[in-house]
């Protein structure tokens, strides 16, 4: 039976693509807000307790650099995999949407680590001799001295983040997991309905141009 | 104030070890101004970083207002550096946070009353004349206006002790002037004491009372800057005392001078108090000689004229050695002058 391009097209109904792009959107989000937490305590770990940092300690600026280095090292589609183990304990199945967070906070917990790690590097560095020289503890520097400089960076390593985020979550098809990457990959590219993949990745478009488009404009916003 | 003793300091490099800091000995009295010189390298930033514990030191001690500071535990330092002002060459401005909250910050952190702090930052801000950038950030202010916000900021938590890293080397003549006159301000009507490290001889000898010349990790010569100034031993001071007022005389001047007359060419230096009487036309008047003025100069530091002329007497030699007499009972400094 051959199908014309409407009738591909009409495989796929207007309320499928909504509750994926949803599951992507939760998948995403709720991954991005942990990894914001436990990344950019990362990152300013590394950068403090490198050899010029404030807090110089070499072994554990050791340890966190080879451990961020290992995960980033593995390929998001094995991470999948490899993780089942641990997201059944925590999530108490493999399947759906929020099984497949786990994985995306492993990825991405290291990314926005090595990006706020780089916004760090990137401020003047006289911040932290300021700090200093008025007396400020390394907890009130990070918070209030260094944190907020760097918060339009920060602003646009979240966005970065999230889009690698957006892209990653397009694997959770392999394990049941939604969203927009499982319609395209399912009932597009395994049922050769090009449509049906070409609708699904301008919606993945759409959604990356919206969240880059939102962080430049936070980012113009805050920075002086 | 601030006392330096037998300090040493050394960096590990690659290849072996930098003696940064050479058995410094310095004592900054209460109330001074204090400047410290030298070319880039020479240990002068070191030198005040110790201060402050932005460096720590290997051997000797740094008293500061009566503390051997690097003998505290790092929360006790922290106590200290919350009572010494620094203002640095680049400003370190937080160019997220507006004038006014560049200020609070080191309040907050110094635990400064709550209920004082909004009125002391405007204070502060009127001192040096930026009340109306309260609500200002950072990058809508020139250079000048940003080192007279680093100026506020360093002086809101009322400290004893003021540092300047360079206050002036990233800004123009003309601004250089205005934040000089600031900082002297800041000595002379709250009584800070103050430290400054610059590698420009103007600037020592437009604010400073005493200065000191540091060259490879070691201070070589230090004294009240009038000293310095009329009589400097160093190769290195001589250069930076002649970038202000020029002791040597120039090779076009040189060049007409005959070899034989060199022994009547001599440098007359003298200070205000000689300046209102008419010593020239008074030696010619007075003795048999004439007199031909081949160089000069005249700089004015703190209120004091320090004159520098160059001048040929035509004379004979016995006549010469009354004159010579005759000049020391006004206080000129008679030296003579290698060609």
């Amino acid at each position: 039976m051959i199908l014309t391009v409407s009738e591909k097209i009409l495989e796929v109904s207007a309320n499928e693509y909504i509750v994926a792009a949803l599951q992507t959107i939760y998948m995403s989000t709720v991954a991005l807000v942990i990894a914001l937490v436990f990344g950019i305590a990362i990152g300013v770990l590394l950068v403090i307790t490198n050899k010029t940092g404030i807090i110089a300690n070499k072994q554990l600026n050791q340890v966190i650099n080879v451990t961020v280095n290992i995960i980033r090292s593995i390929p998001f589609i094995i991470l999948l995999t490899l993780l089942l183990p641990l997201t059944r304990l925590i999530v108490g199945t493999t399947i759906g949407s929020t099984a497949v967070i786990i994985p995306l906070v492993f990825y991405s917990v290291p990314y926005m680590a090595r990006l706020v790690e780089a916004t760090l590097l990137e401020l003047d560095q006289g911040i932290f001799e300021l700090a200093k020289s008025y007396g400020a503890s390394p907890t009130q520097t990070i918070f209030k001295f260094v944190l907020p400089e760097a918060l339009p960076g920060i602003v646009l390593n979240i966005t970065t983040l999230y889009i690698g985020l957006i892209g990653a979550s397009a694997m959770a098809g392999y394990v049941g997991g939604g969203g927009i990457g499982a319609i395209a990959q399912i009932r597009g590219y395994n049922q050769f309905n090009t449509p049906v993949m070409i609708i699904c990745v301008v919606i993945l478009i759409l959604i990356v141009q919206a969240v880059q488009h939102t962080g430049l404009i936070i980012n113009k916003k805050i920075k002086h | 104030m601030i006392e330096f003793k037998d300090v040493n300091k050394y960096y590990k490099q690659k290849d072996g070890e930098l003696h940064a800091l050479k058995d410094i000995n310095l004592r900054i009295d209460p109330g001074e101004i204090f400047g410290c010189i030298g070319f880039s390298g020479a240990g002068k930033s070191t030198l005040l970083r110790c201060v402050n514990g932005l460096e720590p030191i290997t051997s000797g001690s740094v008293i500061v207002d009566q503390v051997d500071f690097h003998t505290l535990s790092a929360v006790e330092q922290r106590e200290v550096q919350k009572d010494i002002g620094i203002i640095f060459q680049q400003f370190n401005l937080l160019n997220q946070k507006t004038i006014y909250d560049n200020i609070k910050i080191v309040l907050d952190i110094s635990n400064y009353p709550k209920s004082e702090v909004d009125a002391r930052i405007r204070e502060v801000l009127d001192f040096v004349g930026l009340s109306d950038k309260l609500n200002e950030y950072p990058n809508q202010l020139s250079g000048g206006q940003k080192q007279r916000v680093g100026i506020a900021r360093a002086i809101a938590n009322k400290p004893k002790i003021l540092l300047c890293d360079e206050p002036t080397s990233a800004l123009d003549p003309i601004t250089t002037d205005s934040i000089l006159e600031l900082i002297k301000k800041v000595n002379s009507e709250l009584g800070i004491t103050i430290l400054i490290i610059t590698h420009e001889m103007e600037v020592i000898s437009k604010i400073c009372n005493r200065v000191a010349i540091m060259e490879s990790g070691a201070i070589i010569e230090s004294g009240p800057i009038f000293d310095i100034f009329v009589n400097p031993q160093r190769p290195i001071t001589k250069k930076l005392v002649n970038n202000v007022i020029n002791n040597e005389l120039p090779q076009v001047v040189i060049d007409q001078v005959s070899f034989d007359k060199a022994t009547n060419i001599r440098q007359l230096i003298y200070n205000t108090d000689e300046l209102s009487k008419p010593l020239i036309s008074y030696l010619s008047r007075n003795f048999d000689v004439e007199v031909s003025i081949l160089f000069g100069s005249v700089i004015e530091f703190q209120g004091k004229l320090l004159g520098s002329l160059i001048v040929e007497f035509i004379c004979t030699p016995e006549v010469l050695k009354s004159i010579y007499l005759e000049l020391e009972q006004h206080n000129l400094i008679v030296r003579e002058v290698e060609l």
